[in-house]
Order: C-alpha cells, then structure tokens, then sequence
C-alpha cells in the first residue's frame, strides 16, 4: 500500500484501485509485482488516484508499467473523458514537451559490416544533428510567417522543404500534422522559443541511437515493418522544444481560471483543465496541435540530417544503405478518438501523457502497409539496454483505449544519479558494452545512466502479457549521441 | 535558478533589461517571475546574475536584472530548464525572511 491507498489485484499484471471519496473511475495500474513496488514507493498512486477525480473521465485512470511521478498525471498515465458529458481536456495530461516522441528508421546495413566505423558514425551524427542545452537548429532562425507554417503543416512542410520524402508522412502518426493546430492559439513567448529550435534535439532524455536488430519475436511482423536481424536502425527521440514547453506553461494560467469559471473541482492544481468543448478547451487542443505538429517537423528534418551523417560516415546513399522510416510516435499528447464504452461508442478526448498510442490491425489510423498487422509501438529503453518495437492489439482498445508503455521509465532523481555516477566514467561502462557515446555534458550520461532507468524488458513484458501490445523485435543500442 | 543553468559560472552584470510581471497571488507570481527570467535567457541567449526588485505585491512586482550575453567560452551550459511549475510550490514568510519552494522541469 502507498500513502494508505488500496491497490487489489485482478490478475498478475492488473492492479485495481477501488473508487473511494471523490473518484469518478476505479484507478487501473498494468504492472508486475515489482515494478508496482517503485510505483507505490514514487508516490505515483497519489496521482493515479487524483486523475479518476477529473470531469467526465470514463471507465479507468490508469498507469502503465513504466509510471513514475510527474505533474498532475503521472508519467505513464492514460485517461479518457467522454466529450460529450462535458470530459475535460488537462494540459498535465499531455505534459511540458508536448508531442514527445520517437521515430524509427530501418536499414540494409549489417551491424557486422558497420561496426569498426561505429566511431564515424556516431561523431557525424554528434556534428550534423544540433544538440544539447542552447543548440540553434540546423535551420536559420525561421520568419514568423514560415515558423507559422511549420506549426500548421508539422512534417509535411519539412517535406515541402525537401527533408525526407512524401511516403514518411504515412508511416508517422497523424502524418505528422494534427489538423486542428491553430498557429494564432500560441503567444508571443511560444513564437519566438520555436523560430530557431527546429531540427534540434535538446538535451536530458532525449537521444539519437544506433542500435541493431539483437532478438526477433514475430518474424512476420518484422518483415512487414522492414526490420532484419543484425540490421542497423537509428532512433530519434525529442519533442517540441521551448515552443512546446511554453505553449503549456501559457495553458497552466489559463486553465486556472477555467477551473473557477467552470466550478471544476480538482485535488491537485496541475490538474487544471476544462471542458473540451469550452473556448478554453479548444484553444489548449489548438495549441497543443501546433506544438505536436513542430515535434512531427523537428523529427523529420533530424532524420533527413542522421540520413546525411550515415551517408558521410558510411560513404554510400541513404537508398543503398536501405534507410526507410518504420513509424513515428509520439507519447505525450491529447487525440479525440472514438471508442466504445460500455457497448457504445463515443467520442473521448485520450491524454497519453509519457504513454503511446497501440492501435490494432483493421484500425483505420494504422497505415495501409501496416493494417493488416498493427501499428507499430515503439518504446525506447534507456542507453545501456536496449529498446523495442511491439505492435498494437484489439485488446489494447478494450483495456486502455489503445495505449501502451513509452519506455523504461526512471526509477532514480537525476541529483541521485549524478550522485551514483560520481566517480564513474559511464562512458567506459558503456564502451565496454560496445556502445559507442557521445555527450555534449557529461553530466547528462550521469543522470541517464542505466540503473536510473526501470528495467524496460520487465516493462515491455507486462504489456506483452497484458497483450496490450506483442512483442515484435528487441534492439540493441551500439551508438549513442545525446545533449 | 541560473547557478542550475550554469552552475560556478561569472557571469557580468554588464546589460540590464526592466521586468514586470502580473499576478493573482504570491506563489503564482514566484513562477511567473522565475518563467520570465527563463524567457529572457531563452529568447535573448542572455544569463542573469543581479536581480534588483523594486516594487512587490501578490498582484506584481517591477524589477531590474542585469546579466551578460552566453559566451560559450566562458559559460559551460549544464542543464535546460523546461520550466518552472506550480508542483509543490511554497512561498511562505519566516520570520524576518521568506522561503519559497519551486519544482523545475529539467
């Protein structure tokens, strides 16, 4: 039990918290008994428990493997409210980094061949892709007028602009352009954060990493999204920068007074939401668009420069060496989808907040290449493990409104990281492993060191036997280039 | 805030820039102070070190700051700040003095 609250469990990998006092829904937290024991211990239950208190939520607040405490929500959680029973849209719902993402791209390239120029590889991605804290984009500072355009378009005005290629935009979640982005719904501050922000990765979490295909699971499923054993990919993870941050700091203050004027009553104040169908509500949703639709760009102009790096580092073309986009998800959004409830469908607003969309075969959002099997889920581990490509299930959409883990999750503050780290040269550690690092602060290896991570094979495998989404393919990282 | 951006960094007060900001209490004017600083270092690439506050209110407060221009070759940048949120957030007076408690997204 945490803080006293309850926790039972239905089977072993779904934990129930009862609806007591205030709560509209039972919470629902997938776990295994241990990852359950740093939820309870993070005071992630606390939140859980808070969300189901939000206005026209539907059937559970829930918390996936990888959950740890965050603003409001936790971080890896999910929550659905019904639009039309006045469900509100929650700006910690979604998060500071809004459109947080991945994308994953596939080669031909055999990891035996590549891997004595694994240094020239990583330093070309270190020296072509922008990173760290203060980085400029490799775009000049944009014109308000195109900075507009970027957030109305997202990645399809990367392609205008000649990054990447017409097909990515089917193999990226909502094509990469929210159509409700509204540039006008964004102030002054927000503007100006983006205009040279594009095409940069940022620092903390948020990676560039080459792995190799290590363990297939579904043979079948591999081939349909391009994925061989042995092969090399790389995977970018990064959102939408100062923009994003500052278009949910605007929101905060608005929905502080949203909550007074709509007499909402929340137990925690970055729970500060709105009714969706309110001018507030559509103003965050406008916003919140705008800023996914900048990650979905600032995503595909560092693919088209990873694309240049691999080619300068490897010496051949980017179509010889095989590079296809797998997908592009994002895992810090609001979407209105539909969904049954109780036998019904309806239209609900889904807060994945540090969580990814898990989406079965035959759904109409999943690309044409794809629906026969499933979208593709990607979940990033952290440096020194590995990550995974799973796909999404019918039963996803029963249990969790089509949502899954996002990656490993931390387990360890990063001041206690640095702590552990003192001392230490993560680098070597890693080297050891035969992962190639390059950090622009070695202070940010230290808080993304392994053990600061929960342990994402635990984590992928609750999801796996919750079937919430399979197994498809285990990736190794053998580079790694962060901020 | 900017000993986390740039921890042991000098950084001269040689540029000074006027800060007003608006607000409803004390802990909401905490953050919108903390964001605005955030804002100028963000948007003008410059680092603050003096902070002279001149009027104060849990409606508002009117300032000077001064800093200078990042300087890549003095200033070794150490961690981005997201934002500075209203989680756990304490502004209490303590006698003489007053503390205040802020949870930065880094």
């Amino acid at each position: 039990m945490s803080n006293g609250i309850k926790v039972e469990k239905i089977d072993d990998y779904t934990w129930e918290i009862p609806k007591t006092g205030g709560m509209r829904v039972p919470g629902r937290v997938y776990s295994d008994e241990k990852l359950l024991a740093s939820i309870e211990r993070d005071n992630c239950l606390q939140q859980v428990v808070n969300v189901a208190h939000l206005q026209g939520i539907v059937r559970y607040s829930m918390a996936m493997p990888d959950a740890h405490w965050g603003y409001g929500f936790p971080i890896g959680g999910v929550a659905g409210t019904d639009v039309a029973e006045g469900g509100v849209v929650s700006p910690g719902g979604v998060g500071y980094d809004i459109n947080c993402g991945v994308r994953l791209l596939a080669t031909t390239v055999n990891y035996d061949e590549a891997k004595d120029r694994m240094d020239k590889i990583v330093n070309a991605l270190y020296s072509e892709v922008p990173c760290g804290v203060g980085s400029a984009g490799a775009i000049s500072k944009l014109s308000a007028g195109e900075l507009k355009k970027v957030l109305r378009d997202g990645a399809r005005w990367a392609v205008k602009k000649g990054y990447g290629h017409e097909s990515d935009l089917e193999r990226t979640e909502e094509r990469g352009t929210m159509e409700a982005a509204d540039p006008d719904a964004l102030s002054d501050r927000a503007l100006e954060r983006g205009r040279d922000q594009v095409g940069t990765l940022g620092s903390g979490n948020h990676f560039l990493e080459i792995g190799v295909v290590e363990q297939v699971f579904d043979g079948d499923v591999a081939r349909v999204f391009g994925l061989e054993q042995g092969a090399i990919t790389v995977m970018i993870h990064s959102g939408s920068r100062g923009l994003g941050y500052q278009v949910c700091d605007d929101s905060l203050k608005v929905m502080q007074r949203a909550v007074e004027k709509y007499h909402l009553k929340i137990p925690d104040r970055q729970l500060a939401c709105a009714p969706v169908e309110s001018p507030e509500g559509q103003q965050y949703l406008a916003g919140m668009s705008a800023a996914a639709n900048y990650a979905w760009a600032n995503r595909h102009v560092m693919m088209a420069l990873a694309e240049r790096a691999l080619e300068r580092a490897l010496g051949a073309s980017p179509k010889n060496l095989g590079v296809r986009l797998v997908y592009d998800v994002c895992h810090n959004i609001a979407k209105i989808e539909q969904h049954e409830v109780d036998g019904q469908p309806r239209t609900l607003c889904v807060h994945r907040k540090g969580a990814t969309r898990s989406f079965p075969p035959g759904h109409p959002d999943v690309p044409e290449p794809y629906k026969h099997v499933g979208q593709p889920v990607l979940v990033p581990g952290d440096m020194g493990t590995g990550s995974y490509v799973a796909v999404g299930t019918r039963e996803a959409m029963e249990k969790t409104f089509g949502s899954a883990c996002h990656g490993a999750g931390r387990l360890m503050s990063r001041s206690k990281a640095i702590k552990r780290g003192k001392g230490r040269s993560i680098d070597r550690e890693l080297q050891r492993q035969g992962i190639v690092i390059k950090a622009r602060q070695r202070k940010t290896l230290a808080e993304e060191m392994p053990e600061a991570y929960k342990d994402v094979d635990a984590v992928v495998d609750v999801m796996h036997a919750a079937n919430i989404c399979r197994k498809v393919v285990r990736i190794r990282p053998v580079g790694v280039v962060k901020g | 805030m900017f000993e986390i951006i740039v921890p042991g960094g000098e950084v001269k007060p040689t540029d000074t820039v006027r800060v007003t900001v608006e607000a409803v209490s004390l802990e909401e004017l905490f953050v919108r102070w903390l964001e605005e600083l955030l804002y100028i270092w963000e948007s003008r690439r410059m680092l603050l070190s003096r902070f002279s506050i001149s009027t104060v209110s849990p409606e508002g407060l009117e300032a000077e700051v001064a800093g200078e221009t990042y300087d890549a070759t003095r200033h070794e940048l150490h961690t981005e700040i997201k934002a500075a949120t209203y989680h756990g957030l304490q502004v209490e007076q303590k006698g003489d003095v007053w503390e205040a408690q802020v949870i930065f997204d880094v």
